[in-house]
């Protein structure tokens, strides 16, 4: 056995703080070792040096010290893979996310951690047994969360590319709110007039089936082979004999739904233009009075319609399903809920689209007559750290601006006043929208946020009242419309799809990219993929922009017959097996039978949690790579130098609480050097065993992190760890351990620094003992 | 006039309440606020939090540009920051240094000087006692002056207040 | 921890400076009424000021820590929650309690100096309003049922910031901008609460603004007043002596100094609280020291009561000028 250890300088990430040429020095003596550093390993140049070393020193496992795996290790793997080497036996050690970036002045300590990170990994590389790596077909089907500009725009594109959508839309109508606006900024182009040829297109395509008043309510599966189960709501019409002319039933019914801005009757269609154009009857209004089942000439009304579930089988899938308008409500200072004539921005693009409520005429809600001073407040709802929002909503400036300029267009004569923090018009030709605001529409501008709006007590119906920070001015107004350029909210239902879906969201509740850069699109699953703004806020080109390169990711999916996937699954030793039968009960999959006296696993249910594995007393069952003997060596490892005191290992998940302790590098969020992490699948598979050996052989406290248990990737896994911490608890009392030397806590991919902070107060409380 | 600025006295700021940094000078606060409604802005919460940021210590202690014992301490500025800045808590942190360099309400040395000596801010007079004697409620006692002398001697308040 | 070494309704009755030394009328009626409805309350022996906020907080931030420290540990020997009065001391305690309670090193700080006279700081009580006494431990249910006379005045509730804010510490759910239990608790008098604009303003004597800028403070006074004055309220009713001062002596003072712009001078009787629970409890007025005997000068209140008093007192049925007779003879 040759093991070849490659150090990657990063540029100055690693190199700056860690001192490489003692790392190297440190290995170069080891038998059996080959060393190499290289300024950028996943450089073209360094995959080439990595392949010809391996090549030249009959190189047959290697250890990585560079970034996260979770970054390029599937890139260097396959790399790897073309000269012969098993993907399971390239292994990393995270000296980058986990080191360099998080000990940014520690230097000597980092480095010492380094050493031990890679000697870790190098012990553990000696125990690695290959796998038989799975090949498995791939549907050629594709499903599309979302009907609004980003689903419609994915939908066409893996449409286009000759593969089979399936495109689920949670309204009656595609379009999302797109479809809602008059114009679009910075061009001022119609809105409905780019978006409705191509929802029509959607509605037609041969290759889309669309789904509307649907939702996805259960997926299971894996990239390539999912199942996914549909549920359509009941339209009460049928959609084979209603022809569209949905006025005439519309008009019939006596209902008009409640809503300030979005006046509907029981049965309509949400705006004319809707795709597909049929009227669906709202149960939570209908009276049953029948009167549109009287005036439908073509018999299309349908009393007796029930809800349908369908299962689709899917290779990949995209999420588009956009955003929710922030609801000011919450923020008292605006006075939304208890003043009509403050209304939000959605609400102005209703009264400015000429098929709207006004139609497109701008008015003063409480009157009804022509406004003559409008103020528009930016920033409502986002760059506001007191609510959870510290992002830019990346819209409300331009949107704001051409609502302005779409009022001045029409009624010259009022006063409008833009309330700003900062401009940010920051798409192409948006600086000179802003610009013709002022010089051609004479649009003011007020650097400072509107601070209250209150009600007057003489003829006109607002006053707000404002800093004019530039000027310093103390600015009380009275106003007979404020429009609240509210910002983007994750849509509703987005927590109970992610948990459907099996993907992590940030910590605001939008879905999480795997990597911001470089991959976009893609969510924390594979095969899961995201477009508009259910990532992050974002305005129309931006959305189409993503949902073009998710559609072109998987089409790629979509084009192989077959792919390789990765197997971490249990396996079974029967020599060590004792039909304890403590496996039966854990796993909530059944995959594990006892049939003839002997256990046996369905390989196809198992989700490789590792929950049986942590209980199994005789070490029968096992997960590949997650050995008691692999995980031993680590721990073993780590302990034979105890450089620090007081040291931590951390068991960190591999979907949520790796991935925050990777984002904690991401965001240079700095702690201390002295925890050492090993890698799980779940926080389920960790064994009580374990945590004894590392806290017997040393170590002072010992971290198990897994995801919050409502978002656990294995459904209950974080549950199961929760229940196990107790007998861990247990056994330390009867070892009469300190209990404060164990720690469980839940850290989501989103919380790189909860996980920073653990590790500083964690540490502060071993200090003490 | 050239304002100085006071890089020390900048940095014992950003790490006294590190809310400060998240200020993005929005107006949240001064357009809010009724003193500066009332002064026509000649007080403005903003302005001290800028001076604040930039190090404008004279500015701020000396000049009282603007002058930070106007804050009536209402707290609507910090009800409403969208950025969570404490401005009030960092309000108290000027007012500190105004102390030090000699700028505070007259009034209050009065106060302290009764504090320490009878531990009350508010001199009783013969009509109160009387008022309280005949509503049946208990004499008022001062408080163990020795322990209010120590703990404002240990502190440093006593030293402070001969100083100014 | 304090429910398990104390009875629930028993507190440290933490009087501050200006109720005890200004309106000793208020802690009559406060103690009257606290014992009418079972709460016990154990002095807070060597007690000094919060200390204030102005004098203290804005002149070193650590010698306002230790002072306000000290007085906890008093409580803590009581072993029974403070309850104050008054909004200012409660701004300082609470604060202080906080600040001991989350940041080791304040506690730490704190407890160096305590040592020295013989205290430490536990962290074994909490600080009450006397509006969060009221109205969640004795319970506006209760409150609903004592208050057996409707004394139907329409009044301007005034809460006063520090009860509020900031809100991320005070008992009331996040509300600072349209609160409504301080009204609650004014509807349970059989009183309308009618509603003012800028009724959340500060009544002007927050903060250095009395002390730096008299003018401007009073300005806010007038506005209120001026308000207040608009929808034809009986009374104002507030639940802390300096904002009682403020709008009290304050309001002679505004109608002096802004005589020319006012009109009509303003003439608002203020009341504490617990005054009016006394009353629509059905306790005598001169036991809730309702009744100012004249031979008395110099001592509040400043604003007469007198216009909502004989009100309410034709309502219950009692005589003005007799009272005030029986209060004379009763030196």
């Amino acid at each position: 056995m040759k093991i070849g250890l490659f150090v990657c300088h990063c540029g100055f990430n690693i190199a700056a703080v860690l001192d490489i040429e003692k790392i190297m020095e440190h290995f170069k003596t080891k038998d059996d070792i080959v060393v190499l550093d290289d300024s950028y390993l996943c450089s073209d140049s360094g995959i080439k040096t990595l392949q010809e070393t391996i090549q030249e020193e009959n190189i047959d496992r290697v250890v990585i010290a560079a970034c996260t795996f979770k970054l390029h290790g599937s890139m260097f793997r396959d790399a790897l893979e073309e000269i012969g080497i098993h993907k399971d036996l390239v292994v990393f050690a995270n000296i980058r996310e986990q080191n360099s970036w998080v000990h940014r002045y520690e230097t000597k300590l980092a480095t010492q951690k380094a050493i031990e990170q890679i000697e870790a990994m190098v012990e553990y590389v000696k125990l690695v047994e290959p796998t038989v790596r799975a090949k498995v077909p791939v549907t050629q089907r594709a499903l599309v969360i979302g009907g609004g500009i980003a689903g419609i725009h994915a939908s066409l594109s893996i449409a286009d590319a000759g593969f089979e959508v399936i495109l689920v839309e949670r309204e009656s109508t595609v379009g999302g709110h797109m479809a809602l606006f008059d114009k679009t900024f910075p061009t001022l182009d119609c809105s409905i007039c780019i978006l409705g040829p191509i929802m029509k297109e959607v509605n037609d395509h041969p290759n889309i089936t669309l789904l509307t008043l649907s939702e996805v309510v259960d997926v299971d599966g894996f990239i390539g082979n999912f199942k996914v189960k549909v549920k359509s709501k009941p339209k009460y019409v049928d959609e084979e004999k209603c022809v569209g002319c949905f006025d005439i039933c519309a008009d019939a019914c006596p209902v008009e739904i409640p809503g300030r801005f979005f006046p509907i009757k029981a049965i309509d269609v949400k705006f004319p233009q809707a795709v597909p154009l049929i009227p669906v009857i709202d149960q939570d209004y209908c009276t049953g009075c029948g009167a549109c089942e009287i005036a439908c000439d073509r018999e299309a009304i349908i009393y007796e319609d029930t809800e349908k579930m369908r299962v689709f089988d899917i290779g990949a899938i995209i999420v588009a399903t956009g955003f929710k308008d922030f609801d000011p409500t919450g923020l008292r200072e605006y006075s939304y809920d208890d003043n009509p004539d403050v209304i939000t921005a959605l609400e102005m693009e209703r009264m400015l689209n000429p098929d709207g409520p006004t139609k497109g005429k701008v008015v003063v809600p409480s009157t009804g007559l022509a406004p003559k001073e409008i103020a528009f407040a930016l920033c409502v709802g986002s760059r506001n750290k007191n609510i959870n929002r510290e992002y830019c909503s990346g819209v409300c400036c331009l949107y704001s601006i051409k609502h302005a300029i779409l009022i001045k267009e029409r009624t010259p004569e009022v006063n409008i006043t833009i309330y700003y923090n900062d401009i940010r018009a920051n798409t192409k030709g948006g600086e000179e929208f802003y610009n013709r605001a002022r010089e051609d529409y004479g649009i003011k501008f007020v650097k400072g946020a509107l601070s209250m709006v209150q009600p007057s007590n003489k003829n006109s119906p607002v006053k707000i009242l404002a800093e004019n920070t530039l000027e310093h001015e103390m600015v009380e107004r009275e106003c007979d419309l404020v429009v609240l350029a509210t910002g983007q909210d994750p849509p509703e239902g987005t927590d109970t799809l992610a948990k459907i879906l099996n993907v992590s969201k940030d910590q605001y509740g939008f879905l999480l990219e795997s990597h911001l850069k470089i991959r976009p699109s893609q969510s924390t699953l594979k095969g899961v993929y995201l477009a508009g703004c259910i990532q992050g806020p974002k305005d129309i080109p931006q959305s189409i922009t993503q949902a073009e390169s998710a559609a072109a990711k998987i089409i790629s999916i979509l084009n192989k017959d077959e792919l390789e996937i990765d197997v971490v699954k249990a396996q079974l030793d029967e020599s060590k097996c004792d039909l304890c039968r403590l496996c039966l009960d854990v796993c909530d999959f059944q995959a594990i039978k006892i049939e003839d006296k002997k256990i046996t696993l369905n390989s196809a249910n198992c989700t490789g949690c590792g929950a049986c594995t942590a209980m199994c007393p005789s070490g029968a069952l096992y997960i590949p790579g997650f050995s008691n003997q692999q995980i031993n060596a680590q721990i073993h490892s780590f302990m034979s130098t105890k450089s620090q005191k007081p040291m931590i290992i951390a068991f960190l998940c591999n979907w949520c609480s790796y991935s925050g302790a990777d984002l904690a590098g991401t965001s240079k969020i700095q702690y201390p050097t002295n925890a050492r992490v090993i890698h799980v699948m779940c926080s389920a598979m960790v064994n009580p065993a374990w945590v004894v050996k590392a806290l017997l052989s040393g170590a002072d406290g010992v971290l198990i992190a897994g995801c919050y248990e409502q978002d656990c990737h294995y459904k209950t896994g974080f549950k199961k760890t929760k229940d196990r911490f107790e007998s861990i608890i247990e056994i330390l009392n009867e070892l009469d351990i300190d209990l404060d030397r164990v720690k469980l806590e839940s850290v989501s991919a989103a919380e790189g620094k909860k996980f920073a902070e653990i590790i500083d107060s964690f540490s502060k409380e071993l200090a003490k003992k | 006039m050239t304002l100085k600025i006071d890089f020390g006295f900048r940095k014992q700021f950003k790490t006294y309440k590190f809310s400060l940094n998240y200020c993005y000078q929005c107006g949240t606060c001064s357009g809010g606020c009724p003193v500066a409604k009332l002064t026509n802005g000649d007080y403005n919460p903003r302005k001290i939090i800028e001076a604040c940021i930039l190090g404008l210590k004279e500015k701020l202690t000396t000049l009282l540009e603007p002058n930070v014992w106007q804050c009536s301490t209402c707290q609507k500025c910090v009800e409403y920051c969208p950025q969570g800045v404490e401005l009030t808590e960092i309000f108290d942190h000027v007012k500190n240094l105004c102390v030090e360099a000699g700028n505070y309400p007259q009034a209050y040395k009065a106060q302290g000087e009764a504090i320490r000596e009878k531990g009350s801010a508010i001199p009783m007079s013969n009509a109160i006692i009387k008022r309280r004697e005949r509503l049946g409620l208990p004499v008022m006692k001062t408080a163990s002056h020795s322990e209010i002398q120590t703990l404002l001697r240990e502190t440093g308040f006593i030293k402070k207040m001969e100083s100014i | 921890m304090t429910d398990d070494v104390s009875n629930k309704m028993a507190y440290s009755f933490y009087l501050g400076c200006v109720i005890p030394n200004r309106y000793p009328m208020v802690e009559r009626a406060t103690r009257t009424v606290l014992d009418e409805l079972g709460a016990e309350l154990r002095d807070m022996k060597g007690a000094t000021c919060c200390p204030a906020p102005g004098v203290f907080r804005s002149f070193d931030i650590p010698t306002w820590l230790v002072i306000g420290g000290r007085n906890l540990t008093i409580a803590e020997d009581n072993q029974a929650d403070v309850v104050t009065m008054c909004n200012g001391c409660y701004g300082t305690l609470l604060e202080v309690e906080h600040a001991l309670k989350h940041e080791e090193k304040k506690r730490n700080y704190v407890n160096e100096h305590l040592q020295k006279v013989g205290r430490k700081f536990k962290g074994s009580i909490h600080v009450k309003h006397l509006a969060e006494v009221l109205y969640y431990d004795i319970g506006l249910k209760k409150i609903q049922d004592v208050a057996i006379h409707d004394l139907g005045l329409k009044v301007a509730v005034h809460y006063g910031c520090h009860l509020l804010k900031p809100s991320a510490i005070r008992p009331w759910d996040g509300e600072s901008e349209e609160p409504r239990f301080f009204d609650e608790l004014v509807e349970a008098l059989g009183c309308e609460s009618v509603d003012y604009r800028d009724k959340m303003m500060c009544c002007g004597a927050g903060g250095g603004v009395r002390s730096a800028v008299k003018e401007v403070s009073l300005d806010f006074t007038r506005h209120k007043l001026e308000e207040i004055r608009k929808v034809g309220a009986d009374c104002i009713v507030n639940m802390c002596p300096f904002c009682m001062l403020q709008l009290d002596l304050g309001q002679v003072e505004v109608n002096g100094v802004f005589k020319d712009i006012i009109g009509e001078p303003y003439n608002i009787p203020v009341f504490y609280y617990t005054q009016l629970l006394g009353l629509s409890m059905g306790l005598n007025p001169i036991d809730l020291g309702l009744i100012k005997q004249h031979d008395l000068k110099g001592v509040p209140p400043f604003t007469s009561q007198e216009p909502a008093l004989r009100k309410i007192f034709k309502k219950l049925g009692y005589n003005y000028d007799e009272l005030v007779e029986q209060a004379k003879n009763k030196k």
